[in-house]
This record gives C-alpha cells, sequence and structure tokens, in this order.
C-alpha cells in the first residue's frame, strides 16, 4: 500500500505553483516546457496519485478528467493552428486558396508551434488540478482578509463545480450501466444528462440552504457588532447609517477587485503604468475595506493553527527561488523562455542556468520524504499513533 | 513537368470520380435507393440516415480531401498560359531603423495584387499575424520587428505614442509618400507601383526612388532573365547607410549546450521518475506509525 504525505502549507503551494506557472505563460521554448512538463508530472504523480486509485487525492479522479479535456483541446489547437496559420518556410501540403480560411500552405512551422503552445496549456491545466487536488480549500481561503470571506467562498463553489461535475456523472453513467444502459449515440446521452442537471439543481439548493444556516453574508443587528455580540454599542445608531456604514466597505471591495481583474488585463496587452497605477488603486481599496470591515465582519478563530513545517519552508524558498531566477532570466535574456518557428525554423536558445534551476520544481517531491515524526512543528500536533506527541498548539 | 501534369490530371480524374459516386445517380446504378427516391420505412426505430456506410463515406471524403490537396500543390494541366511577355513589375522599399534600406522588385502575372502578396513575392524574411477580416499585420521584416506571439496585442508598437512599428507606405510623386489607411492585406498594388515599409513611428523616412530606380537598386537583370516558371525572380539588395555594418549572423550555440540541456532534462525527469517509484514502495504512515 502507497500513502499520500501530509498537506502542505497553501502558500507553499501557490508559490509553487506561481513558479511553475511562468514557463508556460511566458514562452515556447521546447527545452523549458520539457523540464517544467517532467518536474509537474513528478510532483503530481506523488501528490495526487497517477493512476493508482488506492494511493489517489480524495478528488484526483475529477480533475483527472479536466486533464483529458485539456489534452482534447490541446490535439484540436494543434489541428487549428495548422489549418489556419499558413506562415512560414517548411511547407509540407498546400490546400486550394480557395478553401474559406484553411486555403493556403501547411507548415511544419505552424505545426511546431501548435503542439508547443498544446503543450503550454497542458503544462497550466496540469498545474491547476494539481494545485485543486492537494490545497487545503478551507485553509486557503482563512488566509484571506474577513471582508474577501464571502467572495472567496462564492469562488471555491465556483472551482469545485468542475470536479464535482465530473464525479457525479461518472456515478450516474456507473449507476445507469448497472441496470444495462449502453450509451450508443448523442441520443442516448439524455439519460445521462437530465439526471445531472438535477443533482446539480439540488446540490445548487443544498449547498444555498447550508450557506444560509451559517449567516453566510449576514449583517450584524443595528447597533450591534458581530464581533462583540451581545454587547450594545455605546452610541446607538440609526438603521441607515448602519446600511451606509456595512454597504461601502462593500462597495471598496468590488472596486478593489475589479481594479485588479482590469490592471491585470493592462499588464497583459503591455501597458505597465496604467497597469500598476490601477493594481495599486485596488489594492488601497481592498485594504481600506479590510480595515473598515474589522468592527462588522465577525472574527474568525481557528481550533488549530497550521505551523509552518520544514516540508513547507523546503518548498516555500524553492519555489521562491525560482521565482527570482525567472524574472531575471525574463529581464536579461528574454529568448532563453522564447521561441518563434516563425519565419524560419531554427533550433530555440538554450539558457542552462534556467534549466538547471526549474529542477527547483521537483521540491515538493522531496518534501514529501520529509519524515514529519522529525519535524518539531509536526511532532507536537500528530496523534501519538502517527509518533506525534499529540499536543495542540 | 510532364509527369506532374499527368499526375495531376489524374488526381482530378480520381477527385471527380468521387464525387460522381456520392451523386444519387451513381447509388441508384448500385442498387441502392436514395431517400429522395424511396424513404425509409417508417416503423425503424432509429432511421439511418446515411445511404452509404458510415467508414466508407468517410474514406470517400479523405479521398476526395487529399485529391484536391494535391491537385493544387501540382500545376494544373491546360491551365491558362500567364502572360509572360506582358508580365507587371512593383518596386518595394523596406527602410530599417538603423537606416538600411532594402530594395526588391518583384513581378507578377495578374493585373493586381496586395501589399501582402509583394512582401511575400519578394523573399524577405517576413511574419505576418492574420486580423481575421481586418486582413493580416506585418509583426518582423528581415529579422525587425516581434514575434507573431507579441504582434497580435498592437502590431509591435510600444507604449510610447511615438513607438516604431512596421508602416506602409504609397509613393504618389516620387518622394511623396502617403500612409494607406486601409493596411497592406486591402492595398492594391499594379504595374509600376512602388510600396515602402518603414519600421518609424512618425514620419516614413522613404527615399525618392521610381520603379527603375528600384530596378536598379534592387539589382534585376534586364529581360526576363531568371525566370524559371515564366516570370523573372525577384531582386533584393540591401543598401548599407555610411557607418552602419551589415548584420552578422549570430552564431547558434554548440552542441555541446545543447547535450548539456538534454542532460538537465534526462536528470529532470530521472530525479522525479526516481522519486515516484521511491514514493511508491514506502510503506503507509499509518502502517509505519504502527
Amino acid at each position: 500500500m502507497t500513502d499520500r504525505p501530509v498537506r502542505l502549507e497553501p502558500r507553499a503551494w501557490l508559490l509553487w505553483g506561481l513558479a511553475a506557472g511562468v514557463p508556460p505563460l511566458v514562452g515556447r521554448n521546447p527545452f523549458v516546457l520539457g523540464a517544467t512538463l517532467l518536474a509537474v508530472l513528478a510532483v503530481r504523480t506523488v501528490w495526487v496519485g497517477g493512476g493508482d486509485t488506492a494511493a489517489e487525492a480524495p478528488n484526483a479522479g475529477a480533475w483527472r478528467a479536466v486533464v483529458r479535456l485539456a489534452v482534447l483541446f490541446a490535439a484540436i489547437g494543434v489541428v487549428f493552428n495548422v489549418l489556419t496559420v499558413h506562415a512560414g518556410d517548411r511547407v509540407f501540403a498546400r490546400i486550394p486558396d480557395g478553401v474559406w480560411i484553411v486555403g493556403g500552405p501547411l507548415t511544419l512551422n505552424a505545426l511546431v508551434y501548435g503542439v508547443l503552445s498544446g503543450l503550454a496549456i497542458l503544462i497550466l491545466v496540469l498545474v491547476g488540478t494539481t494545485l485543486g487536488a492537494v490545497v487545503d480549500g478551507v485553509a486557503l481561503l482563512r488566509l484571506l482578509p474577513a471582508r474577501l470571506a464571502t467572495v472567496a467562498v462564492a469562488g471555491s463553489v465556483a472551482w469545485a463545480f468542475v470536479p464535482q461535475t465530473a464525479a457525479a456523472f461518472g456515478e450516474i453513467r456507473e449507476a445507469q450501466a448497472a441496470r444495462g444502459f449502453r450509451p450508443r449515440g448523442l441520443r442516448d446521452l439524455l439519460p445521462l444528462v437530465v439526471p445531472l442537471l438535477t443533482n446539480g439543481l439540488e446540490r445548487a439548493l443544498t449547498l444555498a440552504e447550508a450557506l444560509e444556516s451559517r449567516g453566510f453574508g449576514a449583517v450584524g443587528p443595528a447597533g450591534h457588532d458581530l464581533q462583540r455580540v451581545g454587547t450594545p454599542s455605546p452610541k446607538p445608531e440609526t438603521q441607515s447609517s448602519l446600511a451606509v456604514r456595512d454597504q461601502w466597505p462593500a462597495m471598496l471591495t468590488a472596486l478593489g477587485l475589479t481594479g485588479g481583474a482590469v490592471g491585470a488585463y493592462l499588464l497583459a496587452v503591455g501597458q505597465p503604468r496604467p497597469a500598476v497605477l490601477t493594481l495599486g488603486a485596488a489594492a488601497c481599496a481592498l485594504g481600506f475595506a479590510a480595515r473598515a470591515s474589522r468592527a462588522t465582519v465577525a472574527r474568525r478563530t481557528r481550533y488549530r493553527p497550521h505551523r509552518w513545517t520544514r516540508a513547507d519552508r523546503l518548498v516555500a524558498a524553492a519555489s521562491a527561488i525560482l521565482l527570482i531566477i525567472e524574472l531575471t532570466v525574463l529581464r536579461l535574456d528574454p529568448s532563453g523562455f522564447r521561441y518563434e518557428p516563425y519565419p524560419s525554423l531554427a533550433a530555440p536558445r538554450v539558457n542552462l542556468l534556467l534549466l538547471a534551476a526549474l529542477a527547483l520544481l521537483l521540491a515538493p517531491v522531496i518534501a514529501s520524504r520529509v519524515d514529519p515524526k522529525t519535524d518539531p512543528a509536526v511532532a507536537t500536533v500528530l496523534p501519538p499513533t502517527l509518533g506525534g506527541r499529540g499536543g495542540q498548539s | 513537368m510532364g509527369r506532374r501534369d499527368t499526375e495531376s490530371e489524374q488526381s482530378r480524374l480520381l477527385g471527380a470520380a468521387m464525387l460522381s459516386r456520392l451523386q444519387p445517380g451513381y447509388l441508384a446504378q448500385r442498387g441502392v435507393s436514395s431517400p429522395a427516391r424511396r424513404p425509409p420505412p417508417r416503423s425503424d426505430h432509429r432511421p439511418h440516415n446515411w445511404t452509404l456506410p458510415g467508414p466508407r463515406r468517410l474514406l470517400t471524403i479523405l479521398a476526395l480531401l487529399v485529391t484536391l490537396i494535391v491537385a493544387d500543390g501540382a500545376p494544373a494541366t491546360g491551365q491558362e498560359a500567364s502572360p509572360i511577355a506582358g508580365h507587371n513589375r512593383a518596386g518595394l522599399i523596406v527602410r530599417h531603423d538603423d537606416g538600411r534600406l532594402t530594395y526588391a522588385l518583384v513581378s507578377f502575372a495578374e493585373e493586381e495584387i496586395s501589399g501582402i502578396d509583394v512582401l511575400e513575392q519578394s523573399t524577405i524574411p517576413l511574419v505576418i499575424v492574420g486580423f481575421g477580416a481586418l486582413g493580416e499585420g506585418v509583426c518582423s521584416l528581415a529579422g525587425e520587428g516581434c514575434p507573431a506571439a507579441e504582434c497580435r496585442r498592437r502590431v509591435c508598437q510600444g507604449t510610447g505614442r511615438d513607438a516604431p512599428y512596421w508602416q506602409v507606405f504609397r509613393q504618389a510623386a516620387p518622394g511623396d509618400w502617403r500612409a494607406t489607411g486601409l493596411g497592406a492585406s486591402a492595398m492594391r498594388v499594379r504595374d509600376g507601383d512602388v510600396v515602402g515599409w518603414s519600421w518609424t513611428g512618425r514620419d516614413p523616412g522613404l527615399p525618392a526612388a521610381t520603379i527603375d530606380d528600384v530596378a536598379r537598386l534592387a539589382g534585376a537583370p534586364s529581360g526576363a532573365a531568371g525566370a524559371e516558371d515564366g516570370l523573372p525572380s525577384p531582386a533584393v539588395r540591401t543598401v548599407y547607410p555610411p557607418g552602419v555594418e551589415p548584420p552578422t549572423e549570430s552564431e547558434g550555440q554548440s552542441a555541446l549546450t545543447y547535450l548539456a540541456a538534454g542532460g538537465v532534462l534526462v536528470v529532470i525527469g530521472g530525479a522525479g521518475a526516481y522519486a515516484v517509484r521511491r514514493s511508491r514502495g514506502r510503506p503507509a504512515l499509518e502502517e509505519s506509525a504502527a
């Protein structure tokens, strides 16, 4: 029997995800993409489980459906690129010019670029699904300020939609197969789709009821702070002034999130100065919202706060070092990341330092080998049956 | 030439035969009634719309597509002869950031071609990206510009107002360069026209030159010398201003570098595989604790 390692701190995983996501986002160098893919696959196999269902993460099967979908889309992307991009010096076939959109020469350059782009998409999906499977969602939500908790809950519900739907589809398919149902065409999908839709609606209603019963999005009664429930405010306020006091942090939060999205877009389209200004304004808005909401949002407590273990520190440090190296290479030698097969197909440039540094992405694999019992930060938390001291921090 | 023509003719005939197989008449000859003549029986639980079996029909369509692709690759028999004697010429001047000027003379049989066609026929290394109905944008000419991925943002233009990018101009009169509002794809180039491309954010900075000047500066031979398929080959020559040296070909990286890169990939892959194997052979946490 195999086991999966203990959980890592979500911040360490996020840093790892960021470091692994930079190469496919900024370039198409085949060496860099290859090294990243190998490292991500190793981490995924160790932490999520590579087909061995006994050792898999709880929702690994559902995420595997997303990976399959990504492979399909990557393959479609390759065909689309070959048929629609007619640039390049290595022509291997020709479609008559009269054929709408796809007419023209088919080039090896377009094939190479399509394959590399598909590889980049696949790496990004692998990184995302690995994080989705291993990151503790509850711990991740707790990292955010209290004001953003509602947004984060909504985000986590959306994030869980795909794996939950995939899992539900698998269950329905198995149930129908047990009844002797064999789908042969598109028309036969109806007995699969209808229960899926019904299940989804039922799940949504149950979730809404559960959230409401836990006071999701509720505000305190007039004259009371949720932080000090039961203690009347020294100066009773009118309902309207309370409503204003409660609403403007929410408006600031919405403004900050919108500003963040706009800033990211400006950065992506090559407008760094307005992007920095917008992102700065968004950060200020979110900061004010978080500060202002201290009085109106319930204070959260933790039964057992996560402590940074040796494994967490190892992954976080390796990912941070790799990020620094990536940004430095991006600044000094961007061709180390990039590769253009147009107009002529040539050998890609190799940056050996960057390639060697990408081995740091294997840090979670090494962290999985760190014995938690030898870590004082973990020994106090683990129960005695697992070799810990059973104490509570 | 003759062999290619024969192959082309054969492939076209094959395509025609495949097409005829898809006609109702052919199906009737084969004893298969078409849906129009005799509808499928009502009692059929699931009406079958395809008259031909699926794989066979698929193979037929595939063969038709391959035929079309092959047929287009080779010149067709009996194709209309191009007007070799009266071929048209267009001049091209490309001005780079360092001031060097590339002159090219292209010949074409059509009455008019697009600005992109002129660039493509000039054999100057070119990177273009499509912008749908807006036509194509030029990203890079002779290595100057930006890669296609960046080109989609602002056609390689930086954030500054005067940041350069590849702009196309048409010479109304010698020295009178005018920007074309519709872009190179919509631009129609006719015999004797001179098209200018300049890596600039403001003024074109292109010299005054007639088509004969361009032909002379590009080193085009007189007459139809160098013609292989009826049209003279394009002539291209670059003129460097004083103080500007021809760019040296950047030497590729050594084989040792690529060997080392391969070694790094093997090490990463090997380390990952070893760790995966070790983690699979490790006893469970609960078991080891017990």
